[in-house]
């Protein structure tokens, strides 16, 4: 009795596209034999049937092949490319390593090629997903961050030194006020500012509030009732309205009586950014700032 | 007389007309600030912010008009001491020029009242006297009769509030009336010679300059208290702007800052008042430290409101009731003539009317007017209706109005030079000066030469000292030189230059000075000695620039911006300060040799005729590099003023 061969079903779509979905919700790429190992029910395929459509998702650029993770290891497939599993392999040892040199990040994405760990490490650092990490005294080498890095371990020894010359100078008789401001310049000229802005930030910025700029002239300044300036720049930032609509509702305002402009003499003088901040009124005139005229309610 | 014309309040202690309704809330917050430092003895803050023309100083000087005594000093009114610094000085230097502002404000003669010194006398007389009655026939009874028991009484003083030795005798001079232009001196801190000193019985230490700032917030701080808690000084501090010298400048508004915040915390009697432009809010806030602007704003900070059509009628009337009895308006229940009745409403269409801006519109139509009136002929009312911007309507017509501004500003300074003010001139003004001629010179700091206060630095490295030698006290002029011979080093100047004053000679008992300059010589240093018509053009600059950058230069109402006077500036300076400059930055510096006259001349053999800011942008320099070679080189190119300014080339072709 001559053996029959059972011709396979054909591979249904819904079955194709099922796998496409799964291999897009592995967090790494995944090998044939991985794939036919997750297809169960009614989309269960071996790992035979499963390489051919891998290969063909591959031509129409469905899918990405990626490398083997050994050199004795199989082809691997993901919806996205080496770069960023390059980027997921760095990530992951920061993540259980904590800050680490750039060799050891390497190390950690061994699967993926030189170029692609370069262009995954360069990515990372322009989108301020990985920071380095200055060499600290007595190391040569800089490290690599999820984070920036933390200033007190850089600022410690130069602590110890200035505690130790502010003793010498107290002890020198120098009077506290000199020390202070000579203490003050000199951390302001490092570029690090005590300026108001840093110290007097609201704990959240006001909500967008598109129609009661009269409401928000209050939340940003509370003296405002009594004739306080807010500048323009404060409250442009609060509505966070778009340049023209903002300007507008704040000229109509003016012109209603319940606000009093402030206008800027010197605008000219100003960057494009600074003049941007301000108001006008679209003929050369700018107001820097305005005050509630008092009396408004509402 | 036009009397809308006049639209600055130059000064507090200047009469001017008033109209008690504007900025009624604001005056109010004032007095009360004065009442609340009064009750609660403890110092507190009002920022104010105005827009230029907002009446910033006309606040100031209705307040002071306020608390200007109208009887005799009496311990049961409410009475207060009033001080206007204009903050026109080098921020290293401003306990310096508090401390002789407030000394010089306390001296000043009032309407025929006593001065504010003797007011504290009295107040401090009335805490421990034991006879009752009037207190001031009975000082003047004491004064005649019982010196003796009079001088103890202000040793009580000086014990009860723990006045130091120098403070004490001060007092008493002033008490009896003793050496007063001395005194005067001494207690605003100028260098005294040892006769004088001697004279007083006081001493006087100038050490380095950190110590006499030291010494200067010292003695203001020791003023206050003096004045005690029964009589709050009010302390105004106008045209904060004017302590930048340079855009972005941090040290000061550091300064300011660490003022205020001293001024409030160590002492229990100071309302101070700082008042800023509207348009220089925001960097106050952005480069003041935290903790020092919430001290600025401890009782918080107010803007000047804009006019009201009430407002403006009223000061209208005000301003038209000085125009004399010969002046007949027109038969009109207008309450805002001489305004076109499309004036007003398009004046304040967006709520922003200042005062400056109605008086100078009032003036202009008031002048219409009365040519109108003195003549048949029909004379056509300007448009006003909307001019280009007001920057080009000032450019176009600055130059003639800060021509006379400058002429006169020069004449006052003059008058007014005293050698004792020189430092303070030349460590505002120089900077600035330099900044205009010599941009590529940088102002730098360094701790190390703490006698040389200006420091300029080329671009190549090399740095530049200027030391301010002109103090009357011999022995403080030896122990300078002494310590300028240690810093003045290789390593950290290449030159030094040591401007003297020629008014204050070296005395010929002075040898050890003699020996020590001309040690310094030895070493390289320069000795400079400029006459007082360059220091007094020099404090004319430095006050131009600063009223402009606060908003109180006008020409006919309208602020003459920071710009337009720099611009002015490089094309007017007289030679004397670009030889000022010159002797001190050396010939390449407003003469810059970096700037040949070949190239000048290629550029106008291509274009005979060229703006001069074009000039400067093709030559890669600055106009008042180019303005310089100009100068000295007329028989090749000459300047047209403008606006715009032309540089043209001269030669036979062109004379032709």
């Amino acid at each position: 009795m001559a053996k029959t061969t059972r011709t396979p079903p054909p591979i249904s779509q819904e079955t194709r596209e099922h796998l496409l979905t799964l291999i897009r919700s592995t967090t790494e790429p995944v090998t044939a034999a991985q794939v036919a190992k997750l297809l169960t029910g009614p989309h269960k395929l071996s790992e035979a049937r499963v390489a051919p459509i891998l290969d063909e998702f591959v031509a129409q650029a469905r899918l990405k092949p990626i490398p083997p993770k050994t050199a004795k290891g199989k082809p691997r497939f993901w919806d996205r490319d080496s770069v960023e599993l390059g980027r997921l392999l760095i990530t992951a040892t920061l993540e259980k390593k904590g800050a680490v040199s750039q060799s050891e990040l390497r190390k950690g994405a061994k699967s993926v090629s030189d170029a692609d760990f370069l262009a995954a490490f360069q990515s990372l650092i322009e989108s301020q997903k990985l920071f380095e990490h200055p060499p600290l005294p007595k190391k040569k080498s800089s490290a690599f961050g999820i984070q920036p890095p933390s200033p007190e371990l850089y600022l410690r020894d130069l602590g110890i030194q200035l505690s130790q010359t502010v003793a010498q100078l107290v002890a020198a008789k120098v009077p506290a006020e000199q020390l202070r401001r000579a203490l003050v310049q000199l951390v302001e000229a490092t570029g690090v500012s005590f300026n108001a802005n840093v110290s007097r930030a609201p704990a959240a910025p006001p909500e967008p509030c598109v129609t009661d700029l009269v409401a928000l002239i209050r939340r940003i300044e509370p003296g405002a009732d009594n004739g306080a300036l807010v500048a323009s720049r404060d409250l442009r930032r609060a509505a966070n309205l778009e340049k023209t609509q903002f300007d507008r509702a704040v000229l109509e305002l003016a012109s209603q009586g319940r606000l009093m402009l402030h206008r800027h003499d010197f605008a000219s003088g100003l960057s494009e950014i600074e003049r941007n901040e301000l108001v006008t009124d679209g003929a050369g005139t700018y107001y820097v700032g305005m005050a509630l005229r008092r009396g408004v309610t509402g | 007389m036009n009397p809308f014309r006049d639209t600055i309040v130059s000064s507090p202690w200047a009469a001017c007309v008033d109209v008690p309704e504007i900025q009624s809330d604001v005056f109010q917050e004032c007095l009360q600030g004065i009442h609340q430092v009064r009750t609660s003895g403890r110092s507190a803050s009002l920022l104010i912010h105005g827009a230029a023309g907002a009446g910033k100083t006309h606040l100031l000087s209705r307040l002071r008009t306020h608390l200007t005594l109208q009887a005799p000093s009496a311990t049961d009114r409410d009475e207060c001491l009033f001080v206007w610094v204009r903050l026109q000085a080098s921020p290293r230097m401003i306990w310096r020029h508090v401390r002789r502002t407030l000394v010089e404000d306390w001296f000043r003669p009032v309407r025929g009242q006593r001065s504010q010194f003797e007011r504290i006398l009295f107040h401090r007389l009335a805490d421990i006297r034991v006879a009752t009655g009037d207190l001031e026939p009975w000082y003047e009874y004491m004064l005649d009769t019982d010196p003796t028991a009079l001088d103890q009484l202000l040793d009580d003083v000086a014990e009860s509030l723990f006045l130091d030795r120098n403070t004490t005798i001060a007092f008493k001079h002033i008490a009896f009336g003793r050496h007063r232009r001395d005194l005067r001196a001494w207690l605003g801190g100028d260098s005294l010679p040892e006769e004088a000193l001697a004279r007083l019985s006081l001493s006087q230490d100038e050490g380095t300059d950190e110590d006499r700032e030291h010494e200067a917030r010292r003695v203001v701080l020791m003023l206050c208290k003096l004045a005690g808690d029964g009589l709050p000084i009010v302390l105004s501090l106008d045209q904060v702007e004017a302590l930048q010298t340079s855009v972005g400048d941090r040290d000061g508004l550091f300064a300011f800052g660490q003022l205020v915040s001293t001024l409030h915390d160590e002492t229990s009697n100071v309302f101070v008042i700082p008042c800023v432009q509207s348009s220089f809010a925001t960097e106050l806030k952005d480069k003041s430290r935290g903790a020092d602007y919430d001290r600025m704003t401890s009782l918080g900070a107010r803007s000047l409101a804009t006019l009201t059509r009430s407002q403006a009628e009223k000061l209208i009337a005000a301003r038209l009731s000085l125009a004399g009895p010969g002046f007949m308006p027109p038969p009109t229940t207008d309450a805002l003539w001489p305004l076109d009745p499309t004036d007003f409403p398009r004046l304040a269409a967006v709520n922003e009317l200042t005062p400056r801006r109605l008086l100078a519109t009032c003036a202009d139509r008031f002048e219409v007017y009365v040519k109108q009136a003195s003549s048949s002929a029909v004379i056509d009312v300007p448009p006003d209706d909307q001019p280009a911007t007001d920057a080009e309507v000032i450019e176009s017509s600055a130059d003639s109005f800060l021509d006379d501004e400058w002429k006169s500003r020069v004449e006052q300074a003059l008058s007014a030079s005293r050698p004792e003010r020189t430092e303070e001139i030349v460590r505002h003004g120089l900077p600035q000066l330099a900044r205009l001629l010599s941009p590529h010179w940088k102002p730098v700091r360094d701790e190390q030469l703490p006698d040389i206060p200006l420091v300029f630095e080329e671009p190549s490295g090399v740095r530049t000292g200027v030391s301010i030698c002109t103090q009357a006290n011999m022995n403080s002029v030896t122990a300078l030189l002494k310590r300028l011979k240690t810093q003045f080093t290789p390593d950290r100047l290449g030159r030094l230059i040591v401007l003297r004053d020629g008014r204050v000679p070296l005395s010929k008992t002075a040898k050890v000075a003699s020996q020590s300059l001309e040690q310094l010589v030895q070493q390289g240093a320069v000795i400079a000695e400029h006459s007082a018509e360059v220091y007094a053009a020099l404090d004319a600059l430095r006050e131009l620039i600063s009223e402009s950058k606060s908003g109180d230069l006008s020409r006919d109402g309208q602020t003459v911006l920071p710009d337009t006077v720099e611009k002015w500036l490089c094309q007017h300076l007289p030679v004397g300060l670009r030889d000022f400059v010159d002797s001190i930055l050396g010939k390449s510096s407003s003469a810059d040799d970096s700037l040949p006259l070949e190239s000048l001349a290629t550029l106008l053999s291509e274009r005979p005729i060229v703006p001069l800011a074009e000039a400067a942008v093709a030559l890669n320099s600055t106009e008042a590099t180019v303005v310089a070679l100009i100068q000295r080189h007329p028989d090749r190119a000459r300047l047209l003023m403008g606006p715009p300014a032309v540089v043209f080339r001269v030669d036979g072709d062109s004379l032709s």
